[in-house]
């Protein structure tokens, strides 16, 4: 059951402020409307997890921890490894999050990353099999959401992206019918580094990287995902504002400039 | 790279159940079909048979979700168990939770909800059988449904998913196509306002393919919304034109 | 009509189940266009009851407490009515008991008293012809079709009632207390008004209901 939630109450003046600095084109926070905050990153910090980032957009944080395990695939893809994302929003990052299971924003972000990830082949599944059918590598994705500040999809697809670029997995090899680790490393081979941009929507008015207050005020949203290469891979409108399809078409293109100069900001390279 | 088991688009570019690829399946509407439901409708697109109900503006229970300035929508889409080929457990899944968010976003800028402070109007989704597309077929459905329980509308909303399948755009995708083809991106669309109120899309398109592929479900949706209005006015037609009268 | 469909330009008035929408009138409801001067409104097919102040209303107890009845006025909220409108001002929790008065499931015809967006209905039980039914049988009548059933000036009401020899009480709510203890005549008076809400809109209505209650013509 979706129930329709409270709206955190934003004062009417500061709402007032936003859509009249938007009518100039312009932000709260000085920048302009398509601009994002300071993106830093930070990868390999947890020793224990086999690949990890800490990815902050302005005040957002959030800590992606890969681990990898093995298990049986899936039924119906009996031949490819098994890549499972879970997203957390710890209580700690906001008032507004409560501890508990999962809930519609936290499933809905991590389907979302799952998404990005998967369907940019990304990770070739297929190369994660040690016995077609029954024995596979499960790659656990935990996307740790650990101060909400806006914009939690694109922060959570790239610390996602990067944790799994440095994630290490332990190579087995069958002996008969048991895996054994011989103590080779390998590193995880990333074909695709997928990036998610977002922007938040007031009317015929849209800004890229919505901070916390502007995502309070915001009607909607909609995030799109792009490879490396320029094709889009998952995209998703939330919230409830409406869109014409020639905003739709404007923001991908737009979505797409920035998300090069974001995979350029984090290291990615050719 | 797998091999494709079936081949979804054959040499004279038709698809596996014979469509074209910008031609919707057929659908069936039926208004009012459970009699203790404020709305209701079966809605049948192809092999997709979903039942929406509406319920409401009613109370809130709990009280505390209330909301002082306008009505509460509560939206559950869910699949039977019988609805696919394995078995389904009726828990609800994380996707059941991600879509009925997604159609109760879908539907909340169409609901008049400042017209009834502090109530709810709840929607059930019910997919009896699925088919590919039933989160689309789900919200026009839903439409129907709160047209039918009298709940004001400010307009009318039709789903429905393009895609591509064997390299091809293609409209209205079925199971088949949704598991094996390279996208799927379902859209719903408000006619009378030009404007797209859900937009999913995964897979892998060009940022062009993705433009075509979304004006395709416009396009679709316009055709879907002329059979909602068609079901609903047909509910409603005054005997031999004679209208709004009071005898004297 | 249609919910979006357009109905008029701007500069008309918005009448009742019509919004402005991008600088045109549309419907918000399935239902039938009527044209005032310079004025469009939707005849709904389905309505729900909103309460009007003043309004005559027939409801059902559906719980108490110490001090009030809560009232199931066929409406997304519930009516209240206090128990000093009963009891007086003199009401004393101790020793006046609601529930004695009037229990669950009691049938009430009430007047609405006040109503906001902020507080449900308020209702009162004083006043001519208000209080508990003791008898009667109750029909659900589509709220936007009370309007034909009652007719200009009360014409049909009293048509039915003459008709039918029997007190018909209407409540704007679209509950109906019929009192005929006669069951032949009750199901004709049921199928008439069932034939109301159906063609509301058509002339000659009158008629073909004072006919059917009769025992003469059927549809």
């Amino acid at each position: 059951m979706s129930v329709t939630r409270e709206r955190p109450v934003i004062s009417k003046i500061l709402s007032k402020e936003l859509m009249d600095l938007l009518k100039q084109d312009k932000r709260v926070d000085g920048r302009s409307l398509h601009e994002y905050r300071k993106i830093e990153c930070e990868t390999g910090i947890l020793e224990k997890a086999e690949g990890s980032a800490l990815v902050s957009i302005g005040d957002t944080k959030v800590l992606v921890g890969t681990k990898i395990e093995l298990g049986t695939p899936f039924p119906d893809t009996p031949d490819q490894g098994v890549l499972t994302v879970n997203a957390e929003l710890l209580p700690l990052a906001s008032p507004s999050f409560e501890p508990g299971p999962p809930d519609e924003r936290s499933i809905s972000l991590a389907r979302y990353v799952d998404r990005s990830i998967r369907e940019s082949k990304a990770i070739d599944l297929e190369s994660l099999v040690l016995q077609g059918g029954k024995l596979v590598y499960v790659i656990y994705i935990d996307v740790y959401v650990l101060d909400y500040s806006g914009n939690l999809t694109d922060t959570s697809v790239l610390a996602a992206t990067k944790a799994l670029e440095n994630t290490k997995l332990r190579k087995y090899e069958l002996e008969g019918d048991l895996p054994v680790f011989k103590g080779e490393v390998v590193p995880l081979v990333l074909k695709e580094f997928p990036v998610s941009t977002t922007f938040g929507t007031f009317g015929d008015k849209y800004i890229i990287d919505p901070n916390l207050e502007e995502e309070h005020a915001s009607e909607g949203f909609i995030s799109f995902t792009y490879t490396i290469d320029g094709k889009v891979c998952a995209v998703m409108k939330n919230g409830q504002g409406h869109l014409s399809h020639s905003q739709v078409f404007e923001m991908l293109e737009i979505g797409w400039e920035k998300a090069k100069e974001i995979a350029r900001i984090v290291g990615w390279r050719e | 790279m797998t091999e494709r088991k079936t081949k979804l688009i054959d040499e004279r570019g038709l698809r596996l159940d014979g469509r074209r690829p910008d031609e919707l399946r057929p659908i069936r509407i039926e208004l009012g079909y459970l009699k203790h439901a404020d709305g209701s409708v079966l809605y049948e697109q192809g092999k997709c048979k979903i039942l929406a109900a509406v319920f409401g503006p009613s109370e809130v229970h709990p009280k505390h979700i209330e909301l002082p300035d306008r009505a509460i929508l509560r939206v559950r889409y869910h699949m039977a168990p019988f609805s696919v080929e394995e078995r389904k457990s009726p828990a609800p899944s994380r996707r059941e939770i991600e879509l009925s968010m997604v159609i109760r976003n879908a539907l909340e800028p169409i609901v008049m909800t400042e017209l009834f402070p502090r109530t709810v109007v709840a929607i059930f989704i019910e997919v009896l059988q699925a088919d590919g597309g039933t989160r689309v077929a789900g919200l026009s459905a839903a439409t129907l449904a709160l047209a039918d329980a009298g709940i004001p509308l400010r307009g009318l909303v039709a789903g429905c998913a393009a895609g591509k399948a064997g390299g091809t755009l293609i409209l209205d995708l079925n199971d088949t196509e949704d598991k094996e083809g390279e996208a799927d991106l379902p859209v719903a669309y408000i006619p009378t306002m030009n404007k797209i109120s859900l937009l999913q899309m995964d897979g892998m398109m060009t940022r062009e393919e993705f433009k075509q592929a979304v004006s395709m479900a416009i396009n679709g949706n316009m055709k879907i919304y002329a059979l909602q209005v068609a079901s609903l006015k047909s509910k409603y037609t005054p005997p031999e034109g004679q209208e709004g009268g009071e005898d004297q | 009509m249609v919910p979006g469909e357009i109905m008029a330009p701007g500069n008309y008035r918005a009448g009742e189940n019509t919004v402005k929408v991008d600088g045109s009138i549309v419907s918000t409801r399935v239902g039938i266009l009527r044209r005032g001067p310079g004025v469009v409104s939707v005849i709904p097919l389905k309505g729900f009851y909103i309460p009007r102040i003043g309004d005559l209303v027939v409801g059902v107890v559906c719980d108490v407490s110490y001090n009030m009845w809560k009232v199931d006025i066929n409406c997304p909220y519930f009516g209240v009515l206090p128990a000093t409108d009963v009891f007086g001002r003199r009401f004393d929790p101790t020793r006046d008991d609601p529930l004695r008065e009037f229990g669950i499931g009691t049938v009430l015809r009430a007047k609405i008293v006040a109503f906001d967006r902020s507080q449900d209905p308020l209702l009162t039980v004083r006043g001519p012809e208000l209080g508990k039914v003791e008898f009667g049988f109750l029909v659900n009548v589509n709220p936007s079709k009370i309007a034909r059933l009652i007719g200009r000036g009360g014409s049909m009401l009293s048509k039915i009632q003459q008709a039918s020899s029997s007190r018909v009480t209407v409540g704007q709510n679209g509950m109906v207390i019929l009192t005929t203890t006669d069951p032949a005549k009750r199901d004709r008076l049921i199928r008439a008004i069932k034939l109301i809400e159906e063609e509301a809109h058509t002339y000659g209505l009158t008629e073909k209901v004072v006919d059917l209650i009769a025992g003469g013509g059927e549809k």
